[in-house]
């Protein structure tokens, strides 16, 4: 931390709505960039809303959002503005769309690195193509002590370290580590509602845009980095359910959701159900699932 | 292409079964492709049991790395000691799950040693010099193939539950290498403060063969104590719907269905859940159902092996007594099995 405050960092990531469909172009080597329905990646969104406490638990703490998106996610950036970041970036090229992790890593690495930073926080994967390869890749590239999926992010007493708090299976696991810091988020958090002037505001700021040549990188550096390619999106298989019916215009309403949710799901009119009502038989019930093997102690 | 290596992981003093999937779709791939496998195994007293357990699986070759220090919670020590050995021994294709330390270490790793990861894959095709991978995105309205662009290592992370589990019929002979440490590990910047542990979800949900869920029918986080002491009794872990999570009944990684964990445990008891499409996803291929709805038209019911029509506050004290007591009392139960059977 230097005498200014604490600098901290947060990428944020546009990701797709995956309640929405998506249509992947004729060939199937993009996803039709007009089906995309951005919202910021929840656990970015925990990055975030972590960062913002932070800062408020901080003197003179200022927040920076980075972000490697297309101007159509713009209005996610404007969100992190309305929340009350204190600056916004946007990194973008069109050589970018082919991108991997690797060559994101190292795209967000030279935009970070153009200023100062005390902690960087960044959800741990993102919910639309779950890579989870960032995070880590930024640590390596940066050489940056690291803490992976954490859940809350403090700093330490002497405000030259941070204090790390992380859930695996059965633990609560606090961790410290010197400044400067990467740590990544798990999903938690939701990110506080902003107030209706500060959106306002928010519309009325301008998010500059950073292209390649700013960032000292060149289209060709670029093309040479990803270390894996994406040969085709495939659709789903057609389950049974969603195979259409050919006399399904005439069935009724109700027959028809039937057919749709009902139909695959096991019949369990041979099956049994008990009635519970007293003690004894929740008892015959237990030597039932004994004897059966459904559990076994 | 020449070696395929599974990366195996010891957690207490068992495998997780997200490694033994690693394992196995390893051994399977090397049948398949003529190529020889291996079981790579790295952390702190790793007993001859659990040698033998993993050659059971029947890798060519199992290696071992043994430090004290990998035995802390820090991983930077498994990147190093990963990066070492990788860059010496030159495995063609590194297969690894999907587990809190792996996501963590692997691509790291990746980075460091200068090849291509794929996370998440869901099935694997030959190709050449090695795999073309195929793994979700924007699911569920795709999945996409990748291929890797550079060449040596590639390096894939399976998605969980991906993988059937079967050990191999025949015992082959299999060449155990207890590999050293070339230099002494050096520290980690970030250092443990302290862990405290978390008792109801000792264990993880993907792990589980018995998994105890709750919903809204459990009516406070008070009654989700009955669910621990279930979980305790059969040896499960418990989980929760969405509801429950968003009550804050119980804690994020606990949550069942499409925005929480898809799992398929052996056994899934579901208390006071309905049983919303949302849930069903996420744990639907359970081999046995257990539902317990005082609502006797829950849609749960209609997957459920077995239902139980009933207030869970009335049932689960007295199932988890009847449990407890089949438990300590495992000879008479036994004996009264044998006389009903003759």
């Amino acid at each position: 931390m230097t005498e200014r405050g604490l600098d901290i960092v947060v990428l944020v990531a546009p990701v797709h709505d995956c309640r929405n469909r998506i249509a992947i172009e004729p060939g199937g080597k993009r996803i039709d960039p007009r089906s995309f329905h951005w919202i910021m990646n929840p656990s970015d969104a925990s990055a975030l809303e972590t960062a913002l406490r932070l800062r408020a638990a901080t003197a003179g703490a200022r927040i920076r959002v980075t972000s490697m998106a297309g101007p159509t996610a713009e209005p996610v950036l404007r969100e992190c503005l309305a929340v009350g970041a204190d600056e916004v970036v946007r990194v973008w090229d069109d050589a970018l769309e082919a991108c991997d992790s690797y060559a994101t890593g190292v795209i967000l690495a030279a935009a970070i690195q153009r200023a100062h930073f005390d902690v960087l926080l960044c959800g741990s994967r993102r919910a639309d193509l779950g890579h989870g390869q960032v995070g880590p890749i930024l640590t390596e590239i940066l050489k940056l002590p690291f803490v992976f999926a954490a859940c809350d992010v403090r700093l330490g007493p002497c405000a030259d370290r941070v204090v790390v708090h992380k859930r695996v299976p059965g633990h609560l696991i606090t961790l410290s580590c010197p400044l400067p810091a990467m740590v990544t988020l798990e999903a938690g958090p939701a990110l506080r509602y902003p107030r209706y002037p500060d959106r306002r505001r928010a519309d009325r700021c301008s998010i500059p845009a950073l292209d390649l040549a700013s960032l000292g990188l060149s289209v060709d550096v670029i093309r040479s980095l990803p270390r894996t390619a994406v040969e085709r999106f495939t659709p789903p298989k057609p389950s049974r359910r969603s195979a259409a019916a050919s006399d399904a215009s005439r069935m009724s309403t109700a027959a028809r959701i039937r057919r749709l949710i009902g139909d695959d799901v096991q019949d369990t009119s041979d099956r049994k159900a008990w009635q519970c009502k007293d003690r004894e038989s929740v008892e015959k019930l237990v030597q039932h699932m004994l004897s059966e093997k459904i559990v076994v102690l | 292409m020449k070696e395929i290596w599974a990366l195996v992981e010891i957690s207490g003093d068992k495998i997780p079964r997200t490694s033994q999937e690693a394992l196995c779709e390893a051994v399977r791939q090397g049948r398949q492709l003529r190529v020889r496998t291996a079981a790579l195994v790295l952390g702190s007293g790793i007993s001859a049991r659990l040698v033998e357990e993993i050659s059971a699986y029947a890798p060519d070759r199992v290696l071992i790395i043994e430090d004290e220090a990998l035995s802390a919670s820090v991983a930077g020590l498994y990147v190093d000691a990963l990066e070492q050995l990788l860059g010496a021994q030159q495995p063609d294709v590194l297969l690894v799950g999907t587990s809190v330390m792996s996501q963590e270490v692997i691509p790291r790793l990746a980075c460091r040693l200068g090849c291509g990861l794929v996370t998440q894959a869901t099935f694997l095709r030959p190709q050449r010099d090695g795999f073309v991978v195929t793994r979700a995105a924007y699911r569920p309205h795709a999945s996409m193939l990748v291929s890797f662009r550079t060449p040596g290592l590639q390096i894939v992370a399976l998605a969980p539950r991906v993988v059937d589990i079967e050990r191999g019929s025949a015992r082959a002979p299999c060449a155990v290498e207890r590999l050293e440490r070339r230099s002494m590990l050096a520290g980690d910047a970030v250092t443990v403060e302290a862990i405290v542990n978390e008792l109801p979800s000792e264990l993880d949900l993907a792990d589980a063969d018995v998994i105890v869920a709750g919903g809204r029918g459990m009516q406070s986080k008070q009654n989700f104590k009955l669910l621990d002491e279930l979980a305790d009794v059969i040896g499960g872990a418990v989980g929760a719907t969405r509801m429950a999570v968003d009550l804050e009944w119980q804690a994020r990684d606990r949550m069942v269905g499409v925005s929480g964990k898809v799992v398929s445990p052996d056994v899934y008891i579901a208390c006071g859940i309905s049983g919303a499409i949302q849930h069903v996803m996420g744990m639907r291929s359970s081999r046995n159902i257990v539902a317990i709805n005082v609502d006797p038209g829950a849609p749960i019911f209609r997957i459920a092996s077995l239902g139980i029509i009933g207030d869970v506050r009335e049932v689960l004290p007295v199932m988890i007594e009847a449990f407890r007591q089949r438990k300590l009392e495992p000879l008479t139960y036994r004996d009264a099995q044998a006389r009903s059977a003759s």
